[in-house]
């Protein structure tokens, strides 16, 4: 199995330009809804803990985020192995 | 000098793709898979050689027992990264003796971490000449990533692929005709086929690192723009055919067959671009 992924700038850059293009909130709403979808566990331990902290957005958007950005380059890099570093792989 | 015989893959134009080899010992996932993007429109199927440094399947073997079940062109990638030199004329010899229809060569990517060490005692032009010289009916094609940020070189390296008896040449994937054009207008008519390789992004996520890491892959202006603006991953998708099949358009003239790479090597993932080239 893979081990979680290093994320790299490139990614950052591309998931928060995601999240500013959608206004933030419905971005944030469409990764929850996958979430629950495709790993519902993990959905309701974000949610369980966000709604016993003062700011539950906050924490639910800090997570979501985090699980976009280590999804994301996931794909990435998986995605990458078909397309080699060098010219003639 | 013997030619290798190309007859193979036909008069074109064609479509081809690749078939991940198992990592277990199970044959019929290999055949499902290649039953699958045969009925979706791929000619010749190549089989990648252990892509990542990962271990799978031999493909020469995956290849023969495609083309023993199927028929039909078939064509394993060898690469340099994990033989020595003895080895590799073994695999060309093996090659030979399975009965496939002709080898990539491929130098590989580089091992990542703790896998192993790569053995590079010859990279992707020495297998070809030594194709030639070893298993001259065997053809030995390339693959190339043509369009690259860094044209001179690259296409230098291109033409040593030629020189030492490329068969046919599989360019990397990438969606902007005109950078692709660009470059095989600057080498002037291929004396071998050529196939363009072309895939699906599965996301502007995705898309953006392919950008900034991949140095061939190359989108078409405002691509990436649309991408990112898709509300959903079925218009991501759609918006990915459209590209591809702008990219065959344009390329129609000058490749004898367009080869899919399949997203994350997912056969499933190219089944949708094979059926919209396919038309």
């Amino acid at each position: 199995m893979d081990r979680l992924p290093k994320v790299t700038e490139a990614v950052g850059a591309s998931v928060l330009e995601e999240l500013r293009r959608s206004g933030g909130n419905e971005y944030i709403v469409e990764i929850l809804e996958r979430l629950q979808d495709e790993n519902s566990c993990l959905a309701n331990f974000i949610t369980h803990y966000a709604l016993q902290h003062p700011d539950p957005a906050g924490v639910t958007t800090g997570a979501l985020l985090t699980y976009r950005l280590l999804e994301s380059q996931l794909d990435a890099d998986r995605m990458k192995r078909e397309f080699p570093v060098d010219d003639d792989s | 000098m013997t030619t290798p015989d190309l007859g193979f893959l036909g008069e074109g134009p064609f479509l081809s793709t690749e078939v991940l080899p198992p990592d277990n010992g199970d044959p019929g996932v290999l055949l499902e898979a290649a039953s699958a993007v045969r009925a979706a429109g791929a000619g010749p199927l190549f089989f990648p050689d252990a892509p990542g440094g990962r271990a799978r399947v031999d493909a020469t073997a995956a290849a023969a027992a495609v083309r023993g079940a199927l028929g039909g062109p078939c064509i394993p990638h060898v690469n340099t990264r994990d033989r020595n030199r003895i080895a590799l004329q073994a695999a060309l010899e093996t090659a030979s003796f399975l009965g496939v229809d002709g080898v990539k060569a491929v130098t590989g990517d580089p091992v990542p971490g703790d896998l192993g060490r790569g053995v590079y005692d010859l990279d992707s032009v020495g297998l070809v000449q030594l194709a030639g010289r070893e298993s001259p009916q065997l053809p030995a094609l390339v693959g190339h990533a043509l369009g690259h940020t860094d044209p001179g070189s690259s296409e230098d390296r291109l033409r040593a692929k030629l020189d030492a008896g490329a068969a046919a040449v599989v360019t990397t994937p990438t969606l902007d005709p005109d950078v692709l054009l660009r470059a095989l207008d600057r080498l002037g008519s291929l004396p071998v086929p050529l196939l363009v390789g072309l895939t699906l992004v599965p996301s502007a996520e995705v898309l953006d690192y392919l950008l900034a890491e991949a140095p061939a892959f190359r989108v078409p202006p405002g691509f990436r723009e649309r991408l990112h603006g898709a509300h959903t991953p079925d218009e991501a998708h759609d918006l990915g055919l459209v590209a591809a099949r702008a990219m065959a358009d344009a390329l129609s003239g000058r490749a004898m067959g367009f080869h899919v790479v399949p997203p994350f090597g997912r056969w499933q993932g190219a089944v949708p671009l094979l059926e919209a080239l396919r038309g």
